[in-house]
């Protein structure tokens, strides 16, 4: 009985107004952050940091003496792939217009280039001064 | 109060309750959209120091840069740095970032412990060090010597444990 009065006369309605605003307080909470856990899983986010691999595994290719292959650990037959002036882009073609671009900076002896398009597998490989994206072997 | 005097009271009541509820919501939606956005940049940023890392690995490891090459056999000594190469030209043929937008990105300035005075900076280094790096490399100096504590000697040259220090500039942006 005590407790159906707690909610009852003006005092009660008070607190059921707090209990109100606290549940939407919280539901707005949650919501913002599935949206933007989902929002970090998204296309754009993963085509940036694919972006940002590529480049820096170019960077990182050039202090390897020899020859190396690298395949990349992700299937990428979503996007298209386009290395060269000092810049790897990925396109994605379900979302036209959106690109993503990261840079890197090579000795002047060296040349980079290539073009992937829709490979589940892709490398990046070095030969002497040559770095080049392609689909695997 | 008549009738009429209330009724424009509460309508200007409503207005600035409106008012006041579509400014709170502009503000809510500005500042949804800048976390968002800012969450986003958090999940994309490459930690500065392992880009540094990965970048840097070339200075002892490449022979377009500092690294030992024999110019017989054409085999390259990664982590051996040939000490006829450490100068400023060599380092612009390693690393140079372009003219207008290389203050953004990671520029360098390299030193010996061997030799502090020696110190080589890239095209976009301007003394606003972010961190540094240091390198456990040998050194190859031309000249041809005996064996004397770390210093082994050979007919092509001298090679001594050194240190590299690698201060990095972070971007100027």
């Amino acid at each position: 009985m005590g407790k159906i009065s707690l909610f009852q006369g003006k005092k009660g309605y008070s607190i059921l107004l707090t209990i109100f605003e606290l549940l939407v307080v919280i539901a707005i909470i949650v919501m913002v952050n599935v949206k933007a856990s989902s929002y970090a899983k998204s296309d754009p986010i993963i085509q940036k940091k694919v972006a940002q691999d590529l480049a820096l595994m170019i960077d990182a290719l050039v202090g390897f003496p020899g020859n190396v292959l690298v395949e990349y650990p992700k299937d990428l037959s979503k996007y298209s792939f386009l290395a060269g002036s000092g810049k790897v882009t990925v396109f994605n073609s379900a979302q036209p217009g959106t690109r993503s671009e990261s840079a890197f900076t090579l000795p002047d002896s060296y040349e980079v280039g290539g073009d992937v398009e829709h490979k589940a597998r892709l490398c990046v490989r070095k030969t002497d001064r040559k770095i080049f994206l392609e689909a695997c072997p | 109060m008549n009738k009429k005097a209330e009724s424009s009271f509460e309508n200007a009541q409503t207005i600035i309750f409106f008012t006041v509820m579509m400014f709170a919501a502009t503000i809510l939606i500005f500042t949804f959209a800048f976390l968002l956005n800012s969450y986003q940049r958090g999940l994309t940023d490459l930690p500065g120091k392992f880009e540094a890392e990965m970048v840097s690995l070339r200075f002892a490891n490449s022979p377009d840069c500092f690294a030992y090459q024999d110019a017989e056999t054409k085999r390259i000594f990664p982590g051996i740095i040939d000490a006829d190469k450490f100068n400023q030209q060599q380092l612009q043929v390693c690393y140079r970032t372009d003219g207008q937008s290389g203050k953004e990105a990671l520029n360098f300035r390299l030193q010996l412990e061997s030799s502090l005075k020696n110190s080589l900076k890239t095209n976009n280094y301007f003394n606003v060090d972010s961190f540094t790096i240091v390198k456990d490399v040998v050194v190859k100096t031309g000249a041809a010597s005996g064996q004397d504590g770390f210093n082994a000697g050979s007919s092509k040259g001298k090679f001594s444990q050194d240190k590299l220090f690698i201060y990095v500039q972070d971007g100027l942006i």
